[in-house]
């Protein structure tokens, strides 16, 4: 892909500029890998528990085990994927537009925890979760910055 | 007792993360195009933040809570209630930071609260 050049890049802080392709498809990117990460992490951590916390020695073997697995390997590389998605979005938007957008994960990885691993979802869980992006939405939908130290040295 | 250890080290070591790494954002500027070179250069650029690894360390502690979290319950469990950082952020914006938590946002953090309390009652 031919790199897109921003000519608007010198002021961050006049940020009505519309949002472009780029950072739609990062955050598909961010809410698709993090959730697969943790379902991989879940199908791991799985296999190898229960996993005693003590004694310490107990606790290395376990922590051997844990990183001798294949899902476990593939759940981190999803979510390093999902950091380098998310580092750059948070480059591009606010934290602010970022944070709602990113809450429809909750819903992907019980989508995918029923789907791919099997787990019983209840009805009042599903409602938890969309309670919980309501909530998240809500929390967005209020000002962005109630104070002006964060963003005062890049003035 | 064990569970409710690791939930408080994923939302608080979690969040905290998450500021450290945002604040550490603003410092590096833009990414400007997908090429792999200017990708390798803001990362290469956040990680001479000091900010992005006192991040670091704490996203790490919040993972190996979230591991340990995952060997117990499932995954469609464990993701939904770490949505209490949201009210983690709200409190401790609040408290540690001096920002002004407007009523709406109040409500939308009672409105995560009560959802989490749901997916933690709704056993499948």
């Amino acid at each position: 892909m031919e790199p897109v050049v921003d000519k608007t890049t010198e002021s961050k802080s006049a940020a009505h500029k519309p949002l472009q392709l780029k950072t739609y498809l990062m955050i598909l990117v961010m809410v698709l890998a993090g959730p697969v990460g943790n379902v991989f992490l879940g199908m791991g951590m799985k296999a190898v528990s229960p996993i005693r916390f003590w004694p310490p020695a107990e606790l290395a073997h376990s922590g051997l085990r844990v990183f001798a697995s294949l899902p476990i390997w593939l759940g981190i590389l999803s979510l390093i994927t999902f950091f380098v998605a998310y580092m750059l979005v948070l480059s591009w938007a606010d934290y602010s537009f970022v944070q709602p957008v990113s809450s429809v994960a909750y819903g992907v990885v019980a989508v995918l925890g029923w789907l791919v691993l099997g787990e019983r979802v209840s009805a009042l869980r599903w409602a938890g979760i969309g309670v919980i992006c309501l909530g998240v939405f809500v929390v967005s939908r209020t000002g962005a910055q109630t104070t002006s130290a964060l963003n005062s040295g890049n003035e | 007792m064990l569970v409710f250890v690791l939930f408080t080290i994923i939302v608080a070591a979690g969040t905290g993360g998450e500021l450290c790494v945002s604040r550490a954002m603003k410092g590096v500027g833009e990414a400007r195009s997908f090429h792999p070179a200017e990708i390798a250069r803001v990362v290469l650029r956040a990680l001479r933040q000091p900010w992005m690894w006192a991040g670091v360390a704490m996203m790490a502690s919040a993972f190996f809570a979230l591991l340990g979290a995952l060997s117990m319950f499932n995954v469609s469990f464990v993701v939904p209630v770490t949505a209490l950082s949201y009210v983690a952020g709200a409190f401790g914006g609040a408290a540690f930071l001096g920002e002004r938590v407007t009523a709406r946002r109040w409500i939308g953090v009672l409105l995560v609260t009560i959802g989490v309390t749901l997916v933690f009652f709704g056993k499948g």
